[in-house]
């Protein structure tokens, strides 16, 4: 049953690629809108690297995007300057910000709630000035002439690694001790977890998929720059928006919320002025609605989603 | 139903469509998207600058539009945000065909926009994006505003040759692109006229307390200080400066165009000399129409970015003339190659290099008011 379901989910998520490729080569999908799908990938990543982090294993982090910056300066240096080969440049990105991650989160990580908030949204800001100051990489101009490397299928392909991976880690032993952690730091202690350990594996993990996430971002939009809007604490916040939008564990949920926060600007963009005003009101909405997450912690699954239509046949036989 | 009814109808369809066609060729308009910051940081200049457009594009066609066609402008925001400006292009150019794209308003939503319009072949002029690389990205890329290297050499030329200053200091912010350009445009500029640089300082975006920089400049008694930033940051400098005992003369930059630095600068900006792309005070014709006309039609004095915008929209319009068609390598060459166009700013003739060559003005706040010094004309590129 188990083995059925992985393949189904692969060959509907085959269909799904297939599907954007012929409505690309036909004409309907242009390549504005396949932009956005590449954006809405690399957003995937972004969040539920995110999720893993704050979600699962209950820690506040929210200097997610100094990750990304690694990723994306790291790799743009290494495809500009070296000439290296994309794939090469993703996965140093990755590494980097993971070792980034790691230095940051043994002694970070040692704080808890509001102190771990506040340390690595400072460790963000870190990274932008140490950017901003470096003129290998641009300093304050930006890094520009990056080359357009980030094609939409490798950006699904990223998405679909990334989801796999922490979906795997997550229901692994290590993910359990990860909950544990989350649930009750003590008690998991006194079982013999060792929470700093759990807790900075997870952290390191989320910070290596943001910083492919990066290199992907870096090579999509072709220029970066060190604004707060692009890999400065805004940029932070914005991924963790789309986290508490989908809710908080549930991995489905940050794939569900970082493609639906993609699109609507989008579609808002002809309301000018007031684009920024709906946009909120949204937000606001669902959280009034749905304080936990779009999903809150639960998992959109094939079979539930096939019990839940044969419940609503069930009932409409009935009534 | 039978074929002969078929038929009749296959026909009237085709002749319906055939008759529809040309109907559609005669209200054919030129397509154009504004790229804008109608929110976020800084929405007060994307608001300017789509006021500005709106009024020059309503203008083009109450007069009949451009070669009997019509301008229809697509204005889509980016929040001054690159990747909101990345998409936004895209959309103007995939979905709405655009001929040509005006915008963005700020130099890093330029850079993000710029390699899209490159590799899609489609020109596109910022009005106001004044950072020095942004034409270096390609050949259909243009701007309607002078760079920020050409506005430190203006300010160091006035200040050596105008003003007799010999020494000079300069605080800058290392973490502005655009502070960081003036400043180095300014120390070579004067250097290379004889005057020299005694001390420099430098700060970070953020910071509201330069008394120890300040202090330390303070020491050395510059004839001169250099100031290369907006007014947000240049105002408490002012005021810091004054009340640390700094009497030298006061130089700045466009950025500190602002109602708000009075305010800031508690008065202490009284005396101080900025390079600006238009003002007031210039009686030429265009100019004052503009301002008259925008100042009836939004009810607040048009500032410098709404004049770029206006400019924008003018030096797009004479290229869209010149070029005969919206064909995207005859629009590009039109703009590299059209001159003398009257426009809000001062006399505009752009060049192939994307940079438009025009001349700067010298204002000098006095009791509270910019007024007009001096026009400089460009030694050089």
């Amino acid at each position: 049953m188990n083995k059925l379901s992985s393949l189904i989910k692969g060959i509907i998520l085959l269909l799904a690629y297939l599907v954007v490729q012929l409505l690309e080569r036909q004409g309907v999908l242009l390549p504005y809108h396949v932009q956005i799908l590449s954006l809405c990938c690399i957003n995937v990543i972004l969040v539920v690297s995110l999720n893993l982090i704050n979600g699962f294993t209950g820690q506040f982090s929210i200097g997610h995007a100094g990750f990304l910056a690694i990723g994306a300066y790291a790799s743009a240096y290494l495809t500009v300057v070296w000439q290296a080969p994309f794939l090469f440049a993703i996965i140093c990105g990755g590494v980097l910000a993971g070792i980034a991650g790691l230095a940051v989160g043994l002694p970070a990580l040692r704080l808890r709630g509001d102190y771990l908030a506040i340390a690595t949204l400072g460790f963000g800001e870190i990274i932008r000035v140490i950017i901003l100051n470096t003129d290998a990489v641009g300093g304050a101009r930006g890094f520009s002439g990056i080359p357009k490397y980030t094609t939409f299928g490798l950006a699904y392909l990223m998405a679909i690694f990334t989801v796999v991976v922490i979906r795997n880690f997550v229901t692994s032993d290590y993910g359990r001790a990860c909950l544990a952690v989350r649930e009750d730091e003590i008690a998991a202690e006194s079982l013999g977890v060792n929470s700093t350990y759990f807790k900075v594996l997870a952290f390191t993990i989320g910070a290596f998929f943001a910083g492919t996430a990066g290199a992907l971002f870096s090579h999509y939009l072709q220029y970066m720059a060190p604004t707060p809007n692009q890999i400065g604490f805004v940029k932070s916040i914005d991924i963790l928006i789309m986290l508490v939008l989908g809710g908080l564990g549930s991995i489905t949920g940050s794939i569900v919320a970082a493609i639906t926060l993609t699109i609507i600007p989008e579609l808002l963009r002809g309301f000018a002025e007031y684009r920024m005003i709906i946009y909120p009101i949204l937000l606001i909405i669902v959280m009034i609605y749905r304080p936990a997450g779009l999903l809150a912690g639960n998992e959109l699954s094939l079979s539930g989603i096939t019990q839940f239509v044969k419940g609503a046949r069930a009932h409409g036989n009935h009534t | 139903m039978s074929h002969v009814k078929l038929k009749t109808m296959f026909i009237c369809l085709m002749l319906v469509v055939a008759l529809a066609v040309p109907g559609f060729a005669q209200e054919d308009v030129i397509k154009i998207g504004l790229i804008t910051s109608l929110t976020g940081s800084v929405a007060t200049y994307g608001q300017s600058v789509r006021n500005a457009v709106t009024m020059g594009v309503d203008d083009i066609n109450a007069a009949g539009g451009i070669n009997g066609r019509k301008i229809s402008l697509v204005i889509l925001d980016d929040k001054g945000d690159a990747t909101e400006a990345a998409q936004a292009a895209r959309r103007l150019i995939d979905r709405e065909n655009v001929a040509m794209i005006l915008g963005p308003v700020i130099t890093p939503c330029v850079m993000a926009v710029a390699p899209i319009a490159q590799a899609a072949g489609l020109p596109m002029l910022t009005p106001t994006g004044t950072g020095d690389q942004i034409t270096s990205i390609g050949d259909y890329i243009f701007r309607g505003a002078y760079k920020d290297s050409f506005q430190g050499r203006i300010m160091a030329q006035f200040a050596a040759e105008n003003l007799g200053i010999k020494e000079a200091a300069i605080i800058y912010d290392v973490a502005n692109d655009y502070s960081v350009g003036l400043r180095n445009a300014f120390k070579a500029t004067f250097e290379e006229l004889g005057g020299k640089i005694i001390a420099e300082e430098s700060y970070s975006t953020g910071d509201t307390d330069f008394s120890a920089q300040l202090t330390s400049l303070a020491m050395r008694n510059p004839e001169s200080l250099f100031i290369p930033d907006y007014y947000s940051t240049a105002g408490p400098i002012l005021m810091q400066a004054r009340l640390l005992g700094l009497d030298s003369v006061m130089l700045g930059v466009d950025g500190w165009d602002s109602p708000d630095l009075s305010a800031l600068a508690g008065g202490f900006e009284e005396g101080g000399y900025i390079v600006n792309h238009y003002s007031a005070d210039v009686d030429s014709e265009v100019t004052q129409n503009f301002i008259a006309r925008y100042t009836e039609k939004f009810g607040q004095a048009p500032d410098a970015l709404a004049a770029l915008g206006y400019d924008g929209v003018l030096i797009m319009a004479s290229a869209l003339e010149a070029a005969g068609s919206t064909d995207p390598e005859a629009l590009k060459h039109a703009l590299g190659t059209v001159g003398d166009i009257d426009a809000a700013t001062g006399v505009i003739n752009m060049d192939p290099e994307g940079t438009p060559i025009k001349s700067a003005v010298i204002l000098r706040i006095t009791g509270g008011k910019w007024e007009l010094v001096d026009r400089i004309d460009p030694i050089g590129r």
